[in-house]
């Protein structure tokens, strides 16, 4: 391991001093990221929800926030400078990236890679740099960047009704099993636990998880804070499009309140993926 | 290049004195280009003009011996063949014609305001230089033709004369009206007199009974307009010239029988028509601007052309109509909006195809959330403001 480790070291250090040689001062951004399957799993994740969107660098790191077509559900990212090393950054950034071909480029980088992202002064590339240790294969990439005219919007912090952290997969199988049934499903946290029901024209079928804790694997607790109890209702399709994150994190946390966007979050080291979901409110009637 | 000469095939006038026959050169009188004529020493001047056959029906000349008698003809080795297929005619032409640019010049201030006798007026007409005028002025006929324009008074024992533009009108008047006379040659009398009269409903009716007569009729037509174009070329100078052999010979409007519809309108119109087609011919031909203004004016004092311009008018607009009908009808030829369709069916297209191309790079998970039912579901916006600075 440790064989491995510098060995990787010295080959990103024969590399960037190559590139200061040839490019001195003209690198605006050089983000340098352990393992390449961080990236690739964050853009797998939300690829299918936005197709261009912005990646917005500044020194607290490589953010991203942008809505779907329907502008019903939103994603935000964030990769903490923390998590890459090194990350440098001349001057906060805005890349704007096709994901669909990022993830083109992302495919040709195996997991365990080293992935060193770079971009020059009024880029109008993204560059990224694969480097396998095991092969001492060094792959380089570019990507054409676009400008893109995008909002953020400002999401305020909340304190959620209820706040429910569960396994990712148990997330994910619950969502797939309902969607056979139903467009949609209704949420209802209480304190005995978080019920998932829906009903359709063939039938109807629920899944209640209780609440409970496992010492032995922490990761596959349910816990359920809970301030007063909620009930929503939630288009499935896009809950099991949010569940193509479940990678990114064995744990999910729903967080619910009457009236607001539903939040996911999948918490990852150094970084999240959150994705809010405008709930069914006209519905119910 | 080789500086042979290659011969040209000449028709001359008959009977060929040949010797005397000479090549001069003058101003045209339209263009004031110098310009060949050929001088006869009895009828005078001679317009040289070229036929060539249509580009595509390539022509040449095989020049044999004249066949001799009690022989059979001898074709091979004593023959010989020219490229090029043209041929040059000599037609008689009113000498009066080259004189008129000096006789009647533009600027009136240059014009002869007082009695000179022949050979002054000759010099006078000449003494600018350019040409070999002397062959024109010696010839008898050049001066009956000028007295033909000039006022003249009796001195001693010849005459004095000063040209006089009414004279002058008046013959190019009777010129107009004698090639108008029983009609112009065929080609013209097809393009300038036929057609400009029918009647819209009739073209139709004509066009079809064409169309019928199918692919026979067009060789006959090429023909004829070989013909028609040496009948032209020899009537452009055909009238007129005193002691000329060939007065005018017009071509007999035979195509009025076979198309009845010509006869709809009226003799004093198509006359009419004539007579105007007959000035612009010769304006366009023989006279400089200025006289062709003056004719053109002269004619309408002259002949009363108002039953041709009513009927015309009328023409018109029935044609106007009959077009406005057939576009209803068939509309094959694009309108405006027609166009505009095409590019917005093209712009369509264009975007289609844009459209196509984003839907393939869209991922199947996207489309399945597009089609997601979202009904109930307000805008995440109607929860979250957005933010007027940028995160950065």
């Amino acid at each position: 391991m440790g064989q491995i480790n510098v060995h990787s070291h010295s080959l990103s250090g024969l590399f960037s001093a190559a590139n200061s040689r040839l490019k001195p001062g003209m690198l605006l951004l050089e983000a340098r990221l352990e393992q390449a399957g961080v990236l690739k799993k964050v853009v797998d994740a939300i690829k299918d929800l936005v197709q261009d969107c912005n990646f917005d660098c500044n020194d607290s790191g490589i953010a991203l926030q942008a809505m779907d077509n329907s502008h019903v559900a939103l994603v935000s990212m964030l990769l903490k400078s923390e998590g890459f090393s090194p990350y440098r950054l001349d001057r906060n950034v805005a890349l704007g990236v096709n994901l669909t071909s990022l993830t083109k480029v992302l495919r040709c980088a195996q997991n365990e890679d080293i992935l060193t992202l770079k971009a020059e002064d009024t880029p109008d590339n993204l560059s990224l740099v694969f480097e396998n240790a095991e092969n001492d294969r060094i792959s380089e990439y570019e990507i054409k960047l676009m400008d893109i005219d995008q909002e953020h919007l400002g999401i305020p912090e909340t304190e959620y009704a209820a706040a429910i952290s569960m396994p990712s997969a148990e997330f994910q199988r619950i969502c797939r099993d309902l969607i056979q049934l139903s467009e949609s499903v209704s949420i209802e946290a209480s304190k005995e636990g978080v019920k998932f029901s829906c009903s359709g024209d063939i039938g109807s079928g629920s899944v209640t998880l209780r609440q409970h804790n496992n010492v032995d694997k922490p990761e596959l607790s349910t816990k359920i804070e809970l301030t007063e109890p909620v009930a929503l209702t939630f288009s499935l399709k896009y809950l099991v499009n949010f569940c193509k994150a479940s990678a990114l994190s064995s744990v999910v946390t729903l967080s619910l309140s009457n009236e607001v966007p539903l939040l996911v979050e999948y918490a990852m080291g150094s970084g999240f993926v959150r994705f809010y979901l405008a709930p069914k409110i006209g519905e119910e009637e | 290049m080789p500086a042979i000469k290659l011969p040209h095939i000449l028709l001359l006038p008959l009977p060929p004195p040949a010797t005397d026959l000479k090549i001069i050169t003058l101003l045209h009188p339209r263009t004031l280009v110098p310009t060949r004529y050929l001088i006869h020493p009895a009828q005078g001047l001679h317009e040289i003009t070229k036929l060539t056959a249509p580009s595509p029906t390539p022509r040449s000349w095989l020049l044999t011996p004249p066949p001799e008698p009690c022989r059979p003809p001898k074709w091979l080795g004593n023959g010989q063949i020219l490229q090029d297929g043209s041929i040059y005619i000599c037609t008689p032409m009113d000498p009066i014609f080259v004189l008129l640019p000096r006789l009647f010049p533009a600027d009136e201030a240059d014009a002869i305001d007082r009695f000179l006798p022949v050979g002054d007026l000759f010099e006078e007409l000449t003494k600018e230089g350019e040409g070999d005028w002397e062959l024109v002025a010696k010839s008898q006929v050049a001066e009956k033709r000028l007295a033909a324009v000039c006022e003249s008074v009796d001195v001693g024992d010849g005459k004095a004369y000063k040209p006089s533009r009414e004279k002058l009108m008046r013959v190019l008047d009777e010129k107009c009206v004698r090639m108008a006379k029983g009609g112009l040659p065929a080609s013209m009398e097809e393009g300038f007199i036929r057609k400009p009269l029918i009647r819209p409903i009739a073209e139709i009716m004509a066009e079809e009974a064409e169309k019928k007569e199918g692919a026979g009729r067009v060789k006959e037509l090429e023909v004829r307009s070989v013909k028609k174009k040496e009948n032209r070329d020899g009537e452009g100078a055909g009238w007129g010239a005193a002691g000329a052999p060939s007065e005018a010979v017009p071509t007999p409007p035979d195509l009025q029988a076979t198309r009845p519809w010509l006869s709809e309108a009226s003799q004093e119109v198509t006359g009419l028509l004539r007579i105007r087609v007959a000035s612009e011919f010769i304006s366009n031909n023989y006279l400089s601007v200025s006289i062709a203004e003056a004719l053109s004016d002269s004619l309408q004092k002259s002949h009363d052309f108002t039953p041709l311009d009513d009927y015309l008018a009328e023409l018109a607009k029935i044609r106007q109509e009959a077009t406005a009908m057939r576009l209803d009808d068939y509309p094959l030829k694009r309108s405006l909006e027609d166009e505009e369709e095409i590019v917005d069916r093209k712009r369509k297209k264009g975007e289609g195809a844009a459209e196509k191309k984003q839907k393939k790079s869209v991922s199947r998970a996207t489309k399945e959330l597009q089609k997601a039912d979202k009904t109930g579901m307000p805008r995440l916006t109607t929860f979250f403001q957005k933010k007027n600075a940028e995160i950065l």
